[in-house]
């Protein structure tokens, strides 16, 4: 047991419990599936993408690797672009 | 498993009940408003938290060995924290916002605030 020693139990519980964020994923994904409108299977994708950003979150805690968390962040910010450019089209109808 | 570990694992459950909260929402509602409210508010609300467990063991962390890649995590996660708060709602919004324009009714709604605001918008520029 060394200085900043993690623990077995720790570590195990912390990949149980991120396990269960790709069920989430598995659930929503329900929803891109067999959304009724448009709109639903939208905001499913926003969902799933929050969820996948979450997970780098965890797995950069797990594995203690600082980089995940930069694509983390840009995970998200792509996932706002697309969240807009898909919504503006879908308002028009067209890109304006 | 030490006291601060046990803090840092009840703070990942509560992340975890919100954001299980927020896709029993999406998969349950009946329709685009509802199930923006239960999955937006609650993946946020999930994130926030989830964020507070990676700040909350990288501080451990950098007590316990005093490297400085652990603080940089704990500032990283800070910023991927504000990154979220500013888009997420904002993309919520978008979608609600076509939603409406293109003609989707909320379902069971008695009366639309914003249907007659636009009809009272239109008569004024008659």
């Amino acid at each position: 047991m060394g200085k900043g020693h993690k623990g077995v139990v720790f570590m195990t519980s912390v990949a149980t419990l991120s396990l269960i964020f790709v069920l989430f994923i598995v659930i929503s994904s329900y929803r891109i599936v067999v959304g009724p409108s448009p709109y639903d299977r939208l905001l499913g994708l926003n969902v799933v993408s929050v969820l996948i950003s979450v997970i780098f979150i965890t797995f950069s805690m797990e594995t203690e690797m600082g980089f995940l968390l930069d694509i983390a962040l840009v995970f998200i910010v792509l996932n706002f672009v697309a969240t807009l450019g898909f919504a503006k089209y879908l308002e028009r109808g067209e890109f304006r | 498993m030490t006291l601060p570990m046990l803090f840092i694992v009840i703070l990942l459950l509560i992340s975890l009940v919100f954001n299980g909260l927020g896709t029993i929402g999406l998969h349950r509602f009946p329709d685009v408003y509802t199930r923006l409210h239960a999955a937006t508010k609650c993946t946020t609300f999930g994130t926030i938290f989830i964020t507070f467990t990676v700040i909350a063991y990288s501080t451990r962390q950098y007590i316990l060995t005093d490297e400085a890649k652990f603080l940089n995590m704990a500032i990283h996660t800070l910023i991927a924290l504000a990154a979220l708060l500013l888009t997420n709602p904002t993309g919520a919004h978008a979608i609600a916002r076509a939603a409406h324009k293109m003609g989707i009714k909320p379902k069971k709604a008695v009366r639309d605030d914003l249907e007659e605001a636009d009809l009272q918008k239109k008569k004024e520029v008659d």
